[in-house]
């Protein structure tokens, strides 16, 4: 095994591979890590480092996916950086371990013979073997073996089949040291290419054993660059000069197209493999015209449009028709928490603490938890049977109107999950303009958190009209989606206009959702909910939950303890603490002095919310608020949510369970239905109208209210001005939207 | 029936005269039909990439991707964005632009390569 590094020492693997070849699921399966993975290319935007199963001393490098070493991108420089060892920071790896897709193994050799000519010892795992062979294109493992002159293993990552031969061959050293180039260009070709390999190795720009690769490679790119694709930007700087003066020695000698030549040279080897491995069965034309079946409507611009909203919608529908029961069952067991607290313990801080800040406040948002995981069950599915890609292709025309590449469609995706994946996914778009651009509108993407946000208000303005929830909950959507495309159009026309990229997009092929890989991703995403209602809502709503109660209101507390006194005295009863201030009054009062009793409960209630920080707060950014239609509880929730978005629905749990405490039995949605306008013209009316409940919902589209978007655009932008920029914009299209839409519908509803 | 004529009539200007090709042999015309863009074909049909024209933005990539010379495309989809099949593995999806860069050579037509739903 020449070549090979020894075992015993710590050792780096980089792993490499074409974008959707399975990479991430391998790794997962050899490390024991979950990296997030999907059936559509782009997932993986940063290469992530784990410890090879039960040989802590063999570190993993995951990759970003590149079709070949060619740069145009910032996550293509950093497969091709690392395997030079060009990588600031990064030492170069002791091996490779190259994962190709065997249902696409024409495609996938193109990159593995430019890592092979890099000339590091070398393993390929032939992944997803079984959809080759469900395809009718199975793979000689043996002969694939004897063509590559490196070990080749056959995988099926999602299956785990494979791994542990993978992993015993990675801890023994068995990456083997690829002999040299197996293809050659024409004679005087090759003279200049062996002669530019020589200076770059004299110039310190590539190792001795990798030169020949790194010619070939960066010769490909300076031959593309300008308008052919490639950068030379990302090229060394001082490579340009020898790269220049080999181009035009080559062109001297008659070869003009020297990356066409190139790059034909190389598919000529690989045509040559491919048709000596792969083994067609007779049916694989028929297998692959099933495949073309579903593309002809799926990816058509009708038949394809309507699937997509037939899928939409019944994403949507179901998310209120399925998580209804469970919903319920959650806010049951709110409520019974809520009760167990309050009869455990005695009346006081730590009691109001624990019943209305905690239950309460995190409880309103965990009852989203079966809404979050329908939602990711459904893209789990579309991600996993190769659909998500089709549904970017359908898009692009829109898209394209917008002035944004079909590479920005999968960042805007992903961002429906949540804007700080999407963002991070820009790095697959090569232009500076069209990426920042991609960046900038990424947040108006209805994220997940914004969910329950639109569903309270929904369930409590449009409670029971399953129909008309579904078509606004699309129309919240739709809205986010058509100004992001209406601001990224402005942009584009404007401060990053710019030349257009054109759209090119592989489309993976379709299988079927394998049951258990949806339901781990719609698990883990759901649980990714959860943690953060257990940790950032869970601070915010003790936060919250102390500034609406302190500073106590003494003076109306001493008012009730005098009246409550007097009428028990009245009674012939006790007066002690504790049945003072008990929620229910003692069965022996006379009927007239309970109900002044649950009076004073309320009473003491409003009057502490109104006299606490909170209330004095709200009350102060009321008049900002009330041309929204937003009283001062909402005024005080959406404040709250700049910090992240659902603590809307957390801040409107403590805040109802604070000021109505007394309604145990009570959801928030019920008490938030129940609310009214406690004074000025609109004194006795309900609060959440048509026209307050739409005008808080295309707040919440339009608004960046998240600290954790804000930073990765700071970091991804490099700049603080882009993400100063993105928060004024979307904070005045947010009020400016919901002003409109308050003002437009409450003068159409005559509310 | 002006086009039938051996040479353009007199009255023409001499721009529209010149770029009118009134001297097409059989053999010159079978070449042209058969080295034309992606863009004009339909559903089905299955094809060899011939070149991809210098001026294509993203030659590098449509060739990574196997569109180079001599790669096999079968068109799956002609609207825009176009989608077609390449060498009977992925697919890959273009907008019409860069498909109008993809000079190709057509192959009869196989059972595979019949028009989709035919």
């Amino acid at each position: 095994m020449p070549g090979a590094p020894q075992s015993e020492s710590a050792r780096r693997i980089a792993v490499a591979g074409n974008p959707n070849c399975g990479k991430s699921t391998l790794f997962n399966a050899l490390t024991g890590l979950s990296q997030k993975v999907a059936n559509f290319p782009g997932v993986t935007v940063e290469k992530r480092e784990g410890s090879l199963r039960n040989t802590p001393s063999i570190t993993l490098i995951d990759l970003p996916g590149s079709y070949s070493l060619s740069a145009r991108s910032p996550d293509e420089l950093i497969p091709r950086d690392l395997l030079l060892g060009r990588l600031a920071g990064d030492a170069r790896p002791d091996a490779v371990l190259v994962v190709a897709d065997a249902s696409n193994l024409e495609r996938n050799l193109y990159l593995a013979s430019q890592v092979l000519e890099l000339r590091l010892p070398t393993l390929v795992a032939c992944n997803m073997t079984d959809r080759a062979e469900a395809s009718g294109r199975p793979v000689d493992m043996a002969e694939l073996e004897h063509a590559l002159c490196v070990p080749v293993i056959a995988t099926v990552g999602h299956r785990k089949i494979g791994a542990d031969r993978l992993i015993a061959a990675l801890a023994d050293g068995e990456p083997r040291l690829p002999p040299a180039r197996p293809w050659c260009l024409p004679a005087a070709a090759e003279e200049e290419v062996s002669a530019l390999a020589a200076r770059l190795t004299a110039a310190g720009l590539a190792p001795a054993e990798s030169a020949d690769g790194a010619a070939l490679l960066w010769l490909t790119d300076a031959a593309s660059a300008p308008g052919g694709g490639a950068k030379l930007d990302l090229l060394p700087a001082a490579a340009g000069p020898l790269l220049q003066a080999a181009l035009a020695a080559l062109r001297a000698r008659g070869f003009d197209d020297a990356a066409g030549m190139i790059i034909d040279a190389r598919y000529s080897w690989i045509t040559d493999v491919t048709e000596r491995v792969i083994r067609p069965a007779p049916d694989a034309g028929l297998r692959a015209a099933r495949s073309d079946r579903l593309d002809r409507w799926l990816t058509h611009g009708a038949t394809g449009m309507l699937f997509f909203a037939a899928v939409v919608t019944a994403m949507f529908a179901s998310i209120f028709w399925l998580a209804e029961p469970m919903m319920g069952l959650i806010e049951q067991g709110q409520t019974l928490l809520q009760g167990v607290v309050r009869s455990l313990l005695s009346p006081g801080p730590l009691r109001d603490l624990l019943a209305d800040g905690v239950v309460g406040g995190v409880g309103s948002v965990i009852v989203f938890f079966p809404q979050i995981c329908l939602l990711f069950l459904f893209v789990a599915i579309m991600e996993d049977s190769g659909y998500m890609s089709r549904a970017a292709f359908l898009m692009h025309k829109l898209m394209s109107r917008a002035g944004l590449p079909g590479k920005s469609f999968i960042p805007l995706l992903s961002s429906f999950a949540c804007a700080i994946p999407g963002i991070m996914a820009t790095r697959v778009i090569d232009d500076r303009r069209d990426r920042f651009t991609t960046i900038l509108v990424a947040p108006l993407m209805s994220c997940s958190a914004r969910l329950p946000v639109y569903l309270t208000v929904i369930s409590v303005v449009f409670g029971g009209r399953v129909w008309v929830q579904t078509g606004v909950i699309l129309g919240m959507y739709a809205i986010g989606v058509v100004t992001a495309l209406l601001v990224a159009r402005l942009l584009k026309s404007t401060l990053l206009r710019g030349p257009h990229t054109p759209f090119l997009i592989e489309l993976p092929a379709y299988s079927m959702p394998r049951p258990a890989a949806v339901l781990k991703t719609m698990w883990e995403r759901g649980m990714l909910f959860l943690t953060g209602a257990g940790t950032t809502i869970f601070a915010l709503c003790i936060l919250l939950w102390a500034l609406a109660y302190f500073p106590r209101d003494r003076e109306t507390r001493e008012q009730v303890r005098a009246d409550r006194a007097a009428a028990l005295a009245d009674a012939g009863l006790d007066a002690g603490e504790a049945t003072l201030w008990s929620d229910d009054a003692p069965a022996a009062l006379p009927e007239a002095e309970r109900a002044e009793w649950a009076a004073q409960n309320r009473l003491l209630a409003s009057r502490q919310l109104e006299r606490s920080l909170l209330g004095r707060m709200g009350r102060a950014i009321e008049p900002l608020v009330e041309p929204l239609g937003f009283d001062w509880r909402i005024g005080v929730a959406v404040t709250a949510s700049f910090a992240a978005r659902e603590v809307f629905v957390g801040t409107m749990g403590t805040l109802y369970s604070v000021a109505d405490a007394e309604e145990e039995g009570s959801t928030l949605r019920e008490r938030m239905r129940a609310d009214r306008w406690g004074a000025g013209p609109r004194a006795g009316r309900p609060v959440y109208t048509v026209a307050c409940g739409l005008s808080i919902m295309v707040f919440f589209v339009l608004c960046c209210q998240c600290m954790s978007t804000l930073a990765v655009a700071r970091r991804e932008t490099n700049s603080l001005r882009w993400p100063a920029f993105m928060f004024a914009y979307m904070t005045a299209l947010a009020y400016g939207g919901a002003w409109i839409t308050y003002q437009a519908v409450s003068r159409l509803t005559a509310e | 029936m002006a086009l039938k004529r051996d040479k353009p009539p007199d009255m023409l200007p001499q721009a529209l005269r010149s770029s009118l090709n009134f001297n097409r042999s059989p053999a010159l015309e079978m070449a042209q039909t058969l080295r034309k863009s992606l863009r004009g074909l339909f559903r089905g049909q299955s094809i060899r990439v011939a070149t991809v024209t210098p001026k294509c933005p993203d030659t590098l990539r449509l060739r990574e991707l196997g569109i180079g010379r001599g790669g096999r495309l079968r068109l799956l989809q002609k609207s825009d964005p176009i989608l077609c099949a390449v060498n009977d593995g992925p697919r890959v999806g273009m907008e019409r632009s860069l498909a109008e860069h993809i000079q190709i050579l057509l192959e009869p037509t196989t059972d595979r390569a019949k028009p989709v739903g035919a």
